[in-house]
């Protein structure tokens, strides 16, 4: 019975993540067309229209197909290892064919361009306001220090409880709740939960810093509007990660009591379930009604110009992946999703890029128990 | 204060750079004291070269309207503007002769010249108010 819930939680968020690709074309900014640039007027064109709605459907029969065919493979799994062997391949499948389907309607487009010569009457212009940093564009890091208090205190109650803990603690359960990996009692055991805490909160800190860093992007069409847009995508965003945060450091260290004090594993498993729910519809909702770059914000209309931005599709290759050494900028928006991607140019973009990697797998591998 | 670079134009982009932030100063768009971009995010926003945003902004040092400073970084001149000087004097000519002689080659006459030279002119003043 417990399996099934834990699948249900699984495939819902597999859903979830499908469905944003799918309807991806109508988050984008409106000066984009699946990773090529276009004018905005062109973006309201029917042509557009019915080629961002073909996405659609064929990207949701894709992912009706998988995820039937991997929910149902999964269930029929023998143990429940496997079952989440098949869930882990069933979503790299999805997110491979979406990106295939992405590709084919990126070359369309491109092809569209080419054919239509939308750009050759407008003139290109760059347009930055000289104190966009000084607006407040992401919440202060100091609001991390509530996910490192609660990490504190889940280490000081370890402490203090440390001789009422059983002699063996359970490590990891399965699907079903049942427990795979027993551990003897020791402080380094229990210092596992914690260490987790700690790389999670310095990961956040870093996503944050990047939001209020990554390059300033206002439509040079309506330079105003842009702003204000982007101004409260970041903010937005920003609050997502510290709501992380602290939803993390709270699951973690739900964990970890269930270590000291006699708590269900359903509890524990309750608890996770509600939190990573929580924080995946946050998300959708987020992605929805910001859009990138807040192009789907609602704000009173600005002033338009004769200006299109700059087309800078030579530098993106495939349409998703910046590369472009004159920029020394390091962060950028994604084109084709929501969120930031680097300067694959830019060697700090490497170099962080490689940090995040190594404190992912660090806090996997750096404490073997 | 925003900033506007015509991407397809024939003037350099440091030298547009450059002629909108003095705009920016006399229209009062940027007020002295205020902060401009650091080199880097300048160009990073702007999406070129360093090198670029750097010209523009050591001509704009040495002639006496931006300071850099290693902690403050880039302002508007607090103590003020550079005045009319001889040196200046000397490049106001050098400069506005090219433009004087296409205008004579196209035929444009001296009052023509005058009252569009006013216009842009007083232009300018107004909005500084």
């Amino acid at each position: 019975m417990n399996s099934i819930i834990a699948m249900g939680v699984m495939y819902s968020s597999f859903l979830m993540v499908g469905m944003v690709l799918a309807f991806m074309p109508y988050l984008t900014r409106k000066t984009e067309s699946f990773g090529v640039t276009i004018p905005e007027d062109i973006y309201h064109s029917d042509g557009l229209k019915n080629m961002r709605k073909k996405y659609s459907v064929q990207a949701l029969i894709i992912l009706i197909l998988l995820s039937i065919g991997s929910a149902v493979l999964s269930y029929k799994a023998i143990t429940p290892e496997r079952a989440s062997l098949i869930f882990g391949i069933g979503l790299t499948l999805l997110i491979a064919c979406l990106f295939g389907l992405y590709l084919k309607y990126h070359f369309t487009m491109k092809r569209l361009k080419e054919d239509n010569q939308w750009e050759a009457e407008k003139p290109q212009a760059v347009v930055i306001d000289t104190s966009f940093r000084n607006h407040k564009l992401a919440y202060s890091n100091l609001w991390f220090l509530l996910p490192a208090l609660i990490m504190l205190g889940t280490l000081a109650i370890t402490v203090i409880y440390f001789d009422q803990i059983p002699p063996r603690i359970a490590l990891q359960y399965d699907l079903s709740g049942e427990v795979t990996r027993w551990a003897d009692k020791s402080y380094g055991a229990l210092m596992w939960i914690p260490v987790q805490q700690l790389f999670m909160i310095v990961l956040f800190v870093l996503i944050n810093s990047i939001i209020s860093r990554a390059k300033q992007q206002i439509n040079a069409a309506n330079p105003e509007k842009s702003l204000i847009q982007n101004q409260i995508f970041r903010l937005r965003w920003s609050a997502y990660i510290v709501v992380t945060a602290i939803s993390m450091v709270i699951l973690f260290g739900s964990i970890q009591m269930s270590f000291i004090f006699n708590v269900h594993p359903k509890v524990t498993l309750l608890i996770s379930g509600l939190l990573t729910g929580m924080l995946i519809i946050y998300a959708i909702i987020l992605s929805v009604s910001t859009g990138q770059g807040g192009s789907r914000v609602k704000v009173s209309e600005g002033k338009a110009t004769e200006e299109i931005d700059r087309d800078d599709d030579k530098y993106w290759k495939l349409g998703q992946f910046y590369f472009n050494p004159n920029d020394p900028t390091i962060f950028i928006e994604k084109r084709f999703g929501i969120g930031w991607t680097i300067n694959f140019a830019s060697v700090k973009g490497w170099l962080i890029l490689a940090g995040i990697i190594a404190i992912v797998i660090a806090s996997q591998f750096i404490y073997k128990i | 204060m925003f900033i506007k670079i015509d991407l397809q134009s024939e003037i350099p982009i440091y030298t547009q750079l450059q002629n909108r932030i003095i705009e920016g100063i006399v229209s009062g768009d940027l007020k002295a004291g205020e902060p401009l971009p650091s080199v880097r995010t300048m160009a990073s926003d702007l999406g070129v070269n360093m090198h670029t945003v750097n010209k523009a902004y050591n001509f704009l040092k040495q002639d006496g309207f931006i300071q850099i400073h290693r902690q403050k970084g880039v302002v508007i001149n607090p103590d003020g503007m550079p005045e009319v000087t001889s040196e200046y004097l000397g490049k106001f000519k050098q400069e506005i002769r090219p433009i004087i002689a296409e205008a004579l080659c196209r035929g444009m006459k001296e009052e023509d010249f005058s009252t569009f030279c006013q216009e842009v002119f007083n232009n300018l003043q107004e909005k500084r108010g």
